[in-house]
């Protein structure tokens, strides 16, 4: 079956990559434009500097006063996020997506050091998961649909990891898991605009506001 | 004197029109609004940031993002349709839990700027006259006379010159200059000052004249506080501070000074 839906699936690709790029292009215009009109205090007061501190400052493991305060939850979403991102683009099976077009060389994870990023991905977001359950702070402001990302999320990866090591899983061959591992992931990329997945990009924008706020402003640290 | 009582500012309940309160919304439904609304990802990192979370033994009611959710977030989402009780339960949130201090916005991972957002929510209660109640006495008092305390134009002139005659014993030549035209410094001052501390004024006479200022006073536009503005009236906030800046350029100074 997965022979006959490689290149449909790979169609379904690049439509959903492309779809969502546009959609992401004329959303971030319309709120340039929006914010042009109603935030004037935000470009009276436009500083670069200010705007990149807040940024990498809450790039760097430990960086803030917050994260210092919570060095669980600090590790977790870190290891979570960096396992997120690295796996996908340094995997070897994913790694046809860059060698094809460039015949360059690529720096691959070896199975070993992926296997333990698995296990790591797998700790830290049961550690998210568990916390926000038991966390009264955490808890109150969960909604189901925090679950579900999480858990769309474990899933693509533990579906990836199945269709890797080509275990045949409840009875389900691991093509038809690897199936499912495909779909999943454009599943989630249509959700970045719709979804807190957004955080992904809106994040940076979020973030180089409050620098600019406090900083250029006041000259205070937003970290 | 005339001074504002309560009963005269609490009036009939006017009842709460969705159009109106999503009126205000939009005002400042800005971009930045817009992305602090979608950007909360309920991760709970702001709760250490807020005293009444920490003071209350953390009871996570008091969490700054459950505050947003339970007052700005439900306004959005029920499109302002809401009722007398739900603004009387958010304005017991937006002042009686939160001083806008804005800390939990350098707390929060995104960045989202809550002071502000609750800030918002403060405009909506305000319209119906839910702000604390000395705030909307004053801000009566600020639409009638111009200052917070209710004093007549009449009563800060004499104060101003019944203290200049008082210093003038200690300090010969010194004068209390009342709408001088082309002064380099405007000074405005705390209305306290003209009620109940008069003698302050006096003594930064005393400081002008030493250091040879050139300053004045104003019988308009004299009262540098603005509770108008914490109580969220904004319309009424800006007219006070327009008739302080309309003062200093009808009598043309370089400079105003504020008192503390």
């Amino acid at each position: 079956m997965y022979e006959a839906l490689r290149g449909p699936l790979i169609l379904i690709h690049w439509v959903t990559f492309f779809g969502v790029s546009l959609f992401l292009i004329v959303r971030f215009v319309n709120l340039y434009r929006l914010s042009r009109a109603k935030d004037t205090v935000l470009y009276d007061n436009w500083n670069w500097k200010w705007a990149f501190r807040s940024i990498i400052r809450w790039l760097i493991p430990f960086g803030t006063q917050g994260m210092r305060n919570h060095p669980f939850v600090t590790l977790a979403y870190f290891s979570l996020h960096i396992t997120l991102i690295a796996m996908p683009i340094f995997i070897s099976s994913h790694i046809f997506f860059w060698k094809q077009p460039t015949q360059a060389g690529l720096w691959l994870i070896s199975d070993r050091i992926a296997d333990i990023m698995t296990i790591i991905f797998v700790a830290s977001i049961l550690f998210i998961a568990i916390r926000r359950a038991v966390a009264p702070e955490v808890r109150i402001v969960t909604t189901a649909g925090d679950y579900l990302l999480l858990a769309l999320v474990a899933a693509m990866f533990l579906t990836g990891y199945v269709a890797y090591h080509r275990w045949v899983a409840f009875g389900i061959d691991y093509k038809n898991i690897l199936i499912l591992h495909i779909l999943l992931g454009e599943l989630l990329m249509i959700l970045i605009p719709f979804t807190k997945l957004g955080h992904m990009i809106l994040f940076f924008f979020t973030r180089a506001i409050i620098g600019v706020e406090f900083g250029a402003r006041r000259g205070a640290k937003a970290w | 004197m005339a001074e504002t009582k309560e009963t005269e500012v609490i009036q009939a309940p006017k009842p709460v029109d969705p159009k109106t309160v999503m009126d205000i919304l939009n005002r400042s439904l800005g971009a930045r609004m817009k992305l602090w609304l979608k950007s909360c990802y309920h991760c709970g990192l702001c709760a250490d940031s807020c005293f009444f979370y920490l003071a209350h033994g953390k009871d996570p009611k008091y969490m700054p993002s459950y505050k947003i959710i339970q007052t700005l977030g439900n306004l959005f989402k029920k499109k302002g349709k809401v009722d007398r009780a739900f603004l009387e339960k958010a304005a017991d949130i937006v002042w009686g839990d939160c001083t806008a201090c804005r800390r939990c916005g350098m707390y929060c991972p995104f960045g989202i700027d809550m002071g502000l957002m609750f800030g918002t929510v403060r405009a909506v209660c305000a319209e119906y006259d839910l702000s604390p109640e000395a705030l909307l006495i004053a801000t009566k008092n600020y639409e009638e006379f111009d200052n917070q305390m209710a004093v007549t134009e009449e009563e800060w002139i004499d104060t101003c010159q019944w203290m200049e005659s008082e210093t003038a014993e200690e300090l010969p030549g010194l004068t209390i200059p009342m709408d001088k035209k082309g002064a380099k410094i405007l000074y405005a001052v705390n209305v306290r000052e003209a009620k109940f501390y008069p003698q302050d004024i006096g003594q930064a006479a005393m400081i002008f004249h030493v250091a040879g200022e050139d300053w004045t006073m104003s019988t308009k536009g004299w009262d540098m506080t603005n509770l108008a503005m914490f109580a969220a009236k904004g319309k009424v906030a800006a007219q006070h501070v327009k008739s302080t800046y309309d003062a200093a350029t009808n009598l043309g100074v370089k400079q105003i000074l504020l008192s503390e």
